[in-house]
């Protein structure tokens, strides 16, 4: 008999969160590669996977800033003041290499203004995140006058469109990406101390780690890595508009939600974060090749992430009470 | 004596103090731009102020159970659509009532995933974001619906013994959320849960059931304030409503509501959401960009609640100092 607490640790891997990002994406593919031939072909999967590389780099700098227990809702419309800027900057300067280092830069900034609101002014992070993105809105919408602005000079869109061999660049980027994002997490120190702050901020007081200090770094990561995907975004379009991808911290959270990340903070590993993408960008190219109108996606993504994150919260799901896994 | 007139000073420094707020910030613009305080131009900020006021109104019930709607602007998009499509088959009446009924039921899932699945407020009403967004652009196809019955405008535009009637609209649901809010047993219920759970459950309120209803209801004044939306540009528009949840924010805590729960007041945020059209009117006035106007606003919401914690802090750092010296 096993007493009720060790029931709802999660002592056992076969628990429904642990499954979620796994059962989920494999159950789309397969009802998918029976009812559309075109989607199981390497082609079509290379597309996917191109496709999801800047929501995967969007959704791993959202699963940094959850984990320590905050959220980031500006990423969208930071990426797209970050983009403006850059290139306009590019276009300048005719460097690549500044409009590359302006992205991340400005990305950089824009999360360290989160991160100081939220750490040291002590506004609640919905609400900071939220201001940030009405003014990197309104600032990307003024400087541009609201349209997109030129072509950046040759080679801005490397990372967006370049391909290495067979494989597009992005996508091993993102790889890349995601093996220095596990490191961190799991095997540096202010990696486990976000996991501590976001599981139990006194319990990280009392150790001498400062939550603030490295919430601080967590909104800076994120910004990081939203810039990062604003490179991937603007590259690949070969332009800045002010409308870049307002829907990005939308689809970062539903994929860290599907990915079975906590979203109290403080549980669930950074790899999760990308395979909490992978259904999203499945469901977005089956979609799309079964040619159901683009706006149902967000309904079905709105959707499953409520459902998602309500089926973590009920500790086992009916069907899982079967015991079929243990 | 002394206490029970501080108690009711307390109560109404939210208000009194975004009234405040509200006549100096009518002066300073009476200064820039002389044709702010026409009558013309009062009628005209009260007018675009009804329905945000409305909409602040449901998001004030939701932060007094301690939770947030960021879904505000993406229900009036999903309620406008939905309700110009009731009206042009079905006439004004139905209109109105699939308008308000549309956002209620939204709003009822949101409360339903918070309170019975304990889905965090802010991931439960991101994801009720995107799918009332995109059910407005999948039933309207991304385009305006227009022929609206013209019973249906005349909500929005027509005057009452010179009085607007979105204006009326706006006092008279004021009224009513105040009295349900002070007056009723479920309305002071919406204040313990916001206080403390736990403390509401031990005292034989059913929390699941309140929570549901403070969202529910807050659906159904984003679907009121969809009407005066829909009946002002004589037609459902998906595109409605982008942003609104940030003017609502700011609108409720400028009126003084903790961001947390367990306070509220409707004369505050009536306050708070005339501040934020009276910001937007001068602004206009003053010929300022409408995109500077969105850089001003998301730098508002900062500094308002930014001032409203620091007010919190100070005054919670001296009640703890009289109660250490009161006990030595």
């Amino acid at each position: 008999m096993r007493s009720p607490l060790a029931q709802r640790s999660s002592g056992s891997i076969w628990n429904w969160r642990q499954l979620s990002p796994l059962l989920i994406p494999a159950a789309l593919m397969a009802i998918l590669a029976v009812i559309e031939p075109r989607f199981l072909t390497s082609a079509n999967l290379m597309n996917i996977l191109l496709q999801a590389s800047p929501l995967a780099l969007a959704a791993m700098g959202q699963a940094v800033v959850i984990i320590s227990g905050e959220l980031d809702l500006s990423q969208g419309s930071a990426a797209a003041l970050a983009g403006v800027i850059a290139v306009l900057l590019a276009i300048e300067t005719d460097s690549v290499a500044v409009g590359w280092i302006a992205i991340l830069v400005v990305s950089v900034i824009l999360g360290a203004v989160n991160g100081f609101l939220v750490t040291q002014l002590r506004i609640p992070s919905f609400v900071a995140t939220v201001g940030m993105l009405t003014y990197a809105d309104g600032m990307a919408y003024l400087i541009t006058g609201g349209l997109p602005v030129d072509f950046p000079p040759d080679g801005y869109s490397w990372l967006g469109r370049g391909y290495i061999g067979s494989i597009p660049v992005s996508v091993l980027f993102v790889a890349v990406v995601a093996v220095a994002m596990h490191i961190f997490a799991s095997r540096t120190r202010a990696g486990r101390a976000l996991y501590l702050i976001g599981d139990n901020a006194n319990a990280a007081v009392i150790v001498g780690i400062r939550p603030s200090r490295y919430r601080f770094y967590a909104f800076l990561l994120a910004g990081l890595l939203t810039g990062s995907a604003a490179l991937i975004l603007t590259g690949r379009i070969d332009s800045a508009p002010p409308t870049l991808s307002a829907t990005l911290p939308f689809e970062a959270i539903a994929a860290v939600a599907i990915g079975g990340i906590a979203m109290t903070g403080g549980e669930g590993a950074v790899w999760r974060a990308v395979a909490g993408v992978a259904p999203i960008a499945i469901l977005v190219n089956g979609l799309n090749l079964l040619g159901v109108n683009t706006y149902i996606q967000l309904i079905l993504i709105g959707a499953i992430t409520i459902a998602v994150v309500a089926l973590q919260n009920v500790q086992q799901p009916i069907w899982f009470r079967w015991r079929v896994f243990s | 004596m002394t206490g029970k007139l501080r108690a009711s000073m307390t109560h109404i420094q939210g208000p009194l103090s975004s009234f405040a707020m509200l006549i100096v910030l009518s002066a300073g613009f009476t200064l820039a731009a002389p044709e702010f305080l026409t009558e013309n131009n009062i009628s005209n900020v009260l007018r675009q102020a009804s329905p945000l006021l409305i909409a602040s109104l449901g998001q004030m019930l939701v932060i007094l159970v301690a939770g947030i709607d960021i879904s505000t602007g993406a229900l009036v998009a999903f309620a406008s659509v939905g309700g110009a499509v009731a009206a042009v088959s079905g006439g004004a009446a139905a209109g109105v009532a699939a308008t308000v009924g549309l956002a209620a039921l939204a709003g009822t899932v949101s409360g339903l995933a918070v309170s019975v699945f304990q889905v965090q407020a802010v991931i439960a009403t991101i994801g009720m974001l995107g799918a009332a967004r995109g059910l407005a652009l999948l039933i309207s196809d991304g385009q305006p619906i227009g022929n609206l019955p013209p019973g249906f405008l005349d909500l929005a535009n027509s005057y009452l013994l010179g009085i607007p009637a979105p204006v009326i609209l706006a006092a008279a649901v004021t009224m009513l959320v105040a009295g349900w809010l002070l007056l009723t047993p479920s309305g002071r219920a919406l204040f313990a849960i916001g206080g403390s759970a736990d403390a509401a459950r031990a005292a034989g309120i059913h929390v699941r059931l309140h929570r549901t209803i403070a969202y529910g209801a807050a659906g159904a004044l984003a679907g009121l304030a969809a009407v005066i939306y829909t009946g002002r540009a004589a037609s459902g528009q998906p595109t409605f409503g982008v942003g609104l949840e940030i003017e609502t924010i700011a609108a409720v805590v400028l009126g003084g509501t903790a961001l947390g729960g367990g306070r509220a007041t409707v004369a505050g945020t009536a306050f708070g959401a005339i501040i934020v059209a009276v910001l937007s009117n001068g602004m206009e006035l003053a010929g300022i960009s409408p995109y500077i106007e969105r850089v001003v606003l998301g730098f508002a919401l900062i500094v308002i609640v930014f001032i409203d914690l620091t007010r919190r802090r100070i005054l919670e750092n001296i009640r703890n100092r009289q109660i250490a010296m009161a006990n030595r």
